[in-house]
Order: structure tokens, then C-alpha cells, then sequence
């Protein structure tokens, strides 16, 4: 395992902010880390990064304890953080070079880096300019380029998308598969449950300081739901239609309200055919057929009985 | 140390770049309050003759002793200080001091003679004007000369010495001229030290901002997340505000010495050793104020007071006396020590207490440091 957490614990007070946490993350990952605002999601990465002290438990991150190996580990580690964390007065390649020789970059390799990092970012142009007269957007991906220029093996990624244009999410989030790719392991946070549902291999639901759920997206959403529901619009229908479909293997349920067929089939069965064989053997017309299934906003919704902008 | 070099050079380049602050806060204004106050106030800080003090005389002796009185008073070395004026009468006397056409009277009775040669008490009589203290002083002053002389002779014939004479020395009270060049500041001198000092003060803002920016807002975590440590971060930002200050109060000093004239004395190393620690000070008081407020605006405002009253108790904007206990005060502020271990070196004087006042600034280094310290290690836990 590239990142292991064992009973994670961090106190506030009397607040239990972060409660016995167990994870593991392996290398090649894109780990999506959901939850809640004030679910403990930063105050964990921030025990991870070494910027929060831990009161109890163990983090592993490239075999060695974070405790004791914090320079160590920090070599290889990049971090996106929530908030925009570059110098304004300095420009985009400063910015980068900057972070570079912070990583230990010198000489060709620092050059290379930074005009790779900045290429990534889509600001190969703007190496010269100064963030102050940067779009959000193009900030949040200076605010990317400063993570990567030391080509970390672990990428930390803090809700990187908050409030930027659609242009600049679409291309983090190509950089973001492009890294993956690459063989980067990334720990992504983040609201919006799209991102996660494209990007992550594996998710962790935080709340309330616990980690509540954790498994591949298949796994989270048999989670709340072993079934698949298939909507279907039709025309001219045929109550018969409704006994017709409940005799299919796989149906587990059927209800017909107004033109509207909803149909529970198990997950994976591939009876879509047969039921559309059925209502037209009925004399009905099918208008439109769409299938759902279960996104990980319902399993969120399901296990912390709020949504995640809550 | 790489490390600690990259934080201390992007953060000079930052401080450089902030040109509104660089250069018009630290270096426009003080150069320019330079001027105007050292312009607007020259003639207070000029040293001024106050001539020779016109006197009225008034000798009834007609004695040994009092025709000595006269011969004093006729001397050219006391006529350069005393306008001597005979008078009738004491009444015609008492009149001129009444229309202020002089400013003492001087009265040698018709006995003083024989009581002086009788060996008894005698006395010259001097009637000042009583708002002319200060030349009142000067008439006593040079008659106690002629008494100091007088008694001398009494006794010298006492011991045995046959025909002593009395004939005060020239020559003997060397003259030491007041000027920039020489013992005290002329306003221009005065004020580039003190507006030096006190711009080296403002000089903690940028601690404040930098170390608010790089230390504990966004991009000073991100650092902090970084294979560098705190201590390096904290040192590199420091060691950047340090050099920023020093640089700018290195540019003052040569552009008042060069533009205006300005005196920096003939010690220039310790100078230089002064207006660093003064930097030191500086960056020490900034990272103590931001560390304990956790806030920019908070620790500006608290630097903005304490300034100000630091630069008046030290006499920054004009010479202040503290009466009493409260003179002790100044030794408080870090704007009086430096700026009494600049004076005394630049215009000679005390070198102990050149060395007092510096280490009194190291006291107060060492004091920030360990409180900004303290406060961090605690906000951390």
C-alpha cells in the first residue's frame, strides 16, 4: 500500500474531529475522499501532509511513518490545496520555480519541470505573466502546475475545481486522468459527486469525523441498492402490459402510472430486450427507455442522510 | 540551506516588487520628512550668540579693591561679554532696568574696600531683570570670577606671598564649535537618524505581511507541506525582511549624505552595526505582533500605534524631556536606543553607552523572537 491510516485520531477540544480512520490507498489509485463540510476530510490531509499533529494512531505513506520521516516523505508528495496558495506578485513561472527548488529541483531538471508543469497546465504562454491578471480558472491550474512540477509519486488534491469556469475544470480534470495514467496515485476531495464518479477508482465517505463507507464505486453502490431501475414512456398502452412484463426472469417489480413504466430488475440482468419485446407484443409503443442506476450522490445521500453540499 | 535561500531570495524579489511600499513608504517619505523638517526646523537645532549682556555699573568704592572692579570690568575678554554702562545712582539704575535697556545692575558699595581689606565678609551686589535669567546668570558668572581671583590673592598673602598679582589667564578655555561636523546634529542630522529609525520601525509591517503570507495563510501551509522546515521558512522570511530594511536604511544613508550634507560621523562600521540590529529589532517586532494576533490587520494596527508613541517618547518628530520617572520610559523604546547609539557615534560621544543601548536593542530582539516563537509552537499544538 502507497498510503496506509491506522486508528487516525485527532481531538479539538472536546471535538472529535478525526475517529479511529482506517484507510488504505494503493499505488496507482485516484482515491476520492467525500464528505460533508466539517466531516474531518482536511484535518485528515493535513495529518497526512504533516501540517496537523496526530493524537493518536499511524500514517504510512511510501512504507515509512510520517512521524519521524515527515522530509522524507514530503519529497514525493505534491499538494493542490483548497485555497489558492501561489504569489500573486510573482509570475506563473516563479510561481513554479519556486515550489521546484522548495522540492529540491536544480539546474536542467528544474528548467524541464517547470516548462513541463506549466505546459500541463495549459500556461506554457503565460510563464511570464502575473497571476493578479489570471481567471480563476487559469489560477486554480498555476495553483496545479506548483503540486507537479516535482513530478510527485502521491498527488493531493483539495476540492481543485471550486469555482472556476467550465473551460478550466474539463482540463483539470484531463490532467487529472492524464496523471493517473501517468502511474500518479492522487487523493482527491472533492463536492461536486461527477468528478468522483469519473475520476476515482475507489472512494471514502467521511462524516462526522468517521470514515462511514469505503470500496470501489460498484461496491458503494450495491451498498444501498442491488437493483437497476428502467424507466420506459409509452404510447397507447395495454394494462395487460404490466402482468406481461412480471413474468420476465430478472423483474422484480413493475408499476405502471400514467404512460410512465417503471421497472425493478436486478443488477446486470440484461433484460432490456425482453421487456421491450413484451409491451409492444401488448399493442403498446415504446417512446423513450432509459435506465437508472444508483450514483454515488444516493449512496451519500442513503449513508449520511445529507447531500454532499450540505 | 538551499532551501532557506530560496524562501529568503523569492521573498526580497516579493518585497522589492511591492514598490508602492519599497520605495514610496521606506524611502520617498522618509526622504522627503528629511527635508521638510529639517528645513522647517533648522533654526531651532542652530546654536545662537546671545552677544554681550548690556549691564549698568554703579562703583561707590573708592577704594584699592574697587578701582580693581573697574579694571576688571574694562578687560577686552570681559567687555566681550559684558556692555558695561555707568550709572549715577542706584535709582537711575533701577530705572534702566525697568525699560529693559539692561538686564543686571551691578552695585559695589563704598565700604566693599574696607571690609575686603579688614578681612571681612563683603559683597557686589547684582540686580538682574527678572526675565532675563540667562544673562543675569552670566553677569554672576564672570563676577564670581573676579571673587574666585580676589580670595585667591587674600589668601596666597596669608601663607607669606609678598605683592601678589591678580591677572586672570587668556587662553586658557578652549573653544569647541557646535555644528554637524562636530558635537551636536543640526536639524537635518537630527532628523535623518530619527526618521531613519522610525521608518526602520515600519520596517516590522513587512515582517508582519510576509510572515502572515508565507507562514501562515494558504501558500504558507502549502510551504509548510513542503520537504522544508519551519524553523528554515521561518528563517528564510526573517533573513529576507532583514536584508529588505537594511538595504533601504543603507540607500537613506547615502542619499542624505550625499543630497543633504548629512553627517554619519566617522565610524561608519558601527554605524552600519546599529542600523542592522535596528533591522533585526524590526523583523523581531513584526513576527512577534503577526505570531500572537494570527492576523494581518490586527498586528498592523498594533504596529501603527506602538510607532508612533515608540518614535515620541524618543524625541522621533521633535525633542521631548520626560519629566521624572517617566524619562525612564524612553529607555522602552527600541526608537530611543537606536537612535542614542547613532548619535553618540556619529557626534563622539559616550561609547559605554553606545554599547548599553545596543545590547539593550539585543534584549529586545532576543524578547520578540522567543515570544513569536512561543506563540507559534502553541498555535501548532
Amino acid at each position: 500500500m502507497l498510503v496506509e491510516m491506522r486508528n487516525l485520531v485527532k481531538r479539538y477540544g472536546d471535538t472529535l474531529a478525526v475517529d479511529n480512520v482506517n484507510l488504505e490507498i494503493a499505488e496507482g489509485e485516484v482515491f476520492g475522499l467525500l464528505g460533508p463540510n466539517g466531516a474531518g476530510k482536511t484535518t485528515t490531509i493535513n495529518m497526512l501532509i504533516g501540517l496537523t499533529k496526530v493524537d493518536g494512531g499511524e500514517i504510512t505513506i511510501f512504507g515509512k511513518r510520517v512521524n519521524g520521516h515527515r522530509e522524507e516523505v514530503s519529497r514525493h508528495i505534491g499538494i493542490v490545496p483548497q485555497e489558492l496558495a501561489i504569489y500573486e506578485d510573482l509570475t506563473a513561472a516563479e510561481n513554479v520555480t519556486f515550489f521546484g527548488k522548495l522540492y529540491g529541483l536544480r539546474g536542467s531538471r528544474l528548467r524541464e519541470n517547470v516548462h513541463w508543469a506549466l505546459e500541463f497546465s495549459g500556461l506554457a504562454d503565460k510563464g511570464r505573466q502575473f497571476p493578479r491578471k489570471f481567471s480563476g480558472g487559469m489560477k486554480r491550474r498555476l495553483n496545479i502546475a506548483c503540486a507537479v512540477v516535482h513530478r510527485p509519486r502521491l498527488l493531493i488534491m483539495d476540492e481543485p475545481t471550486v469555482g472556476i469556469d467550465p473551460q478550466s475544470r474539463n482540463h483539470i480534470l484531463t490532467s487529472v486522468a492524464e496523471l493517473h495514467k501517468q502511474g500518479t496515485t492522487i487523493i482527491y476531495t472533492s463536492h461536486y459527486m461527477e468528478e468522483v464518479e469519473e475520476l476515482c477508482t475507489r472512494v471514502a465517505i467521511m462524516d462526522q469525523g468517521r470514515i462511514i463507507a469505503q470500496g470501489s464505486k460498484e461496491e458503494l453502490k450495491e451498498l444501498v441498492s442491488s437493483e437497476d431501475t428502467i424507466v420506459v414512456e409509452l404510447a397507447n398502452v395495454n394494462y395487460t402490459l404490466v402482468e406481461e412484463v412480471k413474468k420476465i426472469v430478472g423483474v422484480k417489480d413493475c408499476v405502471l402510472r400514467d404512460n410512465t413504466l417503471t421497472v425493478q430488475v436486478a443488477r446486470n440482468s440484461p433484460v432490456i430486450g425482453r421487456i421491450v419485446d413484451a409491451i409492444t407484443g401488448t399493442g403498446a409503443e415504446v417512446v423513450s427507455l432509459s435506465a437508472e442506476r444508483p450514483t454515488l450522490e444516493s449512496v451519500f445521500l442513503t449513508l449520511t442522510g445529507k447531500t454532499l453540499r450540505d | 540551506m538551499g532551501r532557506i535561500f530560496t524562501v529568503f531570495q523569492y521573498s526580497v524579489l516579493q518585497n522589492v516588487r511591492d514598490v508602492g511600499v519599497s520605495i514610496g513608504q521606506m524611502l520617498v517619505l522618509p526622504i522627503v520628512l528629511i527635508l521638510i523638517l529639517g528645513l522647517a526646523l533648522n533654526p531651532v537645532f542652530q546654536p545662537k550668540t546671545i552677544g554681550a549682556t548690556k549691564v549698568g555699573y554703579l562703583n561707590e568704592d573708592r577704594g584699592p579693591i574697587g578701582s580693581l572692579v573697574d579694571d576688571f570690568l574694562a578687560r577686552p575678554e570681559v567687555q566681550e561679554l559684558l556692555a558695561v554702562r555707568a550709572v549715577d545712582s542706584l535709582a537711575a539704575g533701577h530705572e534702566l532696568l525697568r525699560t529693559g535697556e539692561i538686564s543686571a545692575l551691578i552695585h559695589v558699595d563704598a565700604s566693599y574696600s574696607r571690609l575686603v581689606m579688614a578681612g571681612e565678609r563683603a559683597e557686589i551686589q547684582v540686580i538682574g531683570h527678572p526675565g532675563r535669567s540667562l544673562e543675569v546668570t552670566m553677569v554672576e558668572t564672570v563676577l564670581e570670577s573676579f571673587v574666585c581671583g580676589g580670595n585667591a590673592v587674600q589668601a596666597m598673602v596669608a601663607m607669606g606671598v609678598s605683592q601678589p598679582r591678580y591677572a586672570p589667564a587668556v587662553g586658557s578655555i578652549q573653544e569647541h564649535p557646535i555644528s554637524a561636523r562636530g558635537l551636536m546634529p543640526n536639524a537635518m542630522g537630527y532628523y535623518a537618524v530619527t526618521m531613519l529609525v522610525m521608518i526602520m520601525m515600519y520596517g516590522s509591517l513587512y515582517s508582519a505581511y510576509t510572515l502572515k503570507r508565507s507562514y501562515l495563510a494558504a501558500i504558507g501551509r502549502r510551504i509548510k507541506a513542503s520537504p522544508i522546515s519551519p524553523l528554515e521558512q521561518y528563517i528564510g522570511v526573517i533573513a529576507a525582511n532583514v536584508v529588505t530594511v537594511f538595504t533601504q536604511a543603507l540607500i537613506i544613508i547615502a542619499f542624505t549624505r550625499l543630497a543633504y550634507g548629512v553627517s554619519w560621523g566617522d565610524n561608519l562600521p558601527l554605524v552600519l552595526l546599529i542600523v542592522f540590529v535596528m533591522a533585526v529589532l524590526s523583523a523581531g517586532l513584526g513576527a512577534m505582533a503577526v505570531m500572537a494576533a494570527r492576523e494581518e490587520s490586527r498586528a498592523h494596527s498594533f504596529l501603527n500605534v506602538i510607532i508612533v508613541v515608540f518614535t515620541f517618547i524618543a524625541g522621533g518628530y521633535i525633542k521631548v524631556s520626560l519629566p521624572g520617572a517617566l524619562a525612564h520610559l524612553q529607555y522602552l523604546s527600541p526608537n530611543y536606543l537606536a537612535q542614542t547609539a547613532l548619535f553618540n557615534t556619529i557626534y563622539h560621544g559616550s561609547s559605554r553607552q553606545t554599547v548599553l543601548m545596543l545590547a539593550g536593542m539585543v534584549v529586545i530582539i532576543i524578547a520578540t523572537f522567543t515570544v513569536a516563537m512561543l506563540v507559534e509552537r502553541r498555535a501548532v499544538q
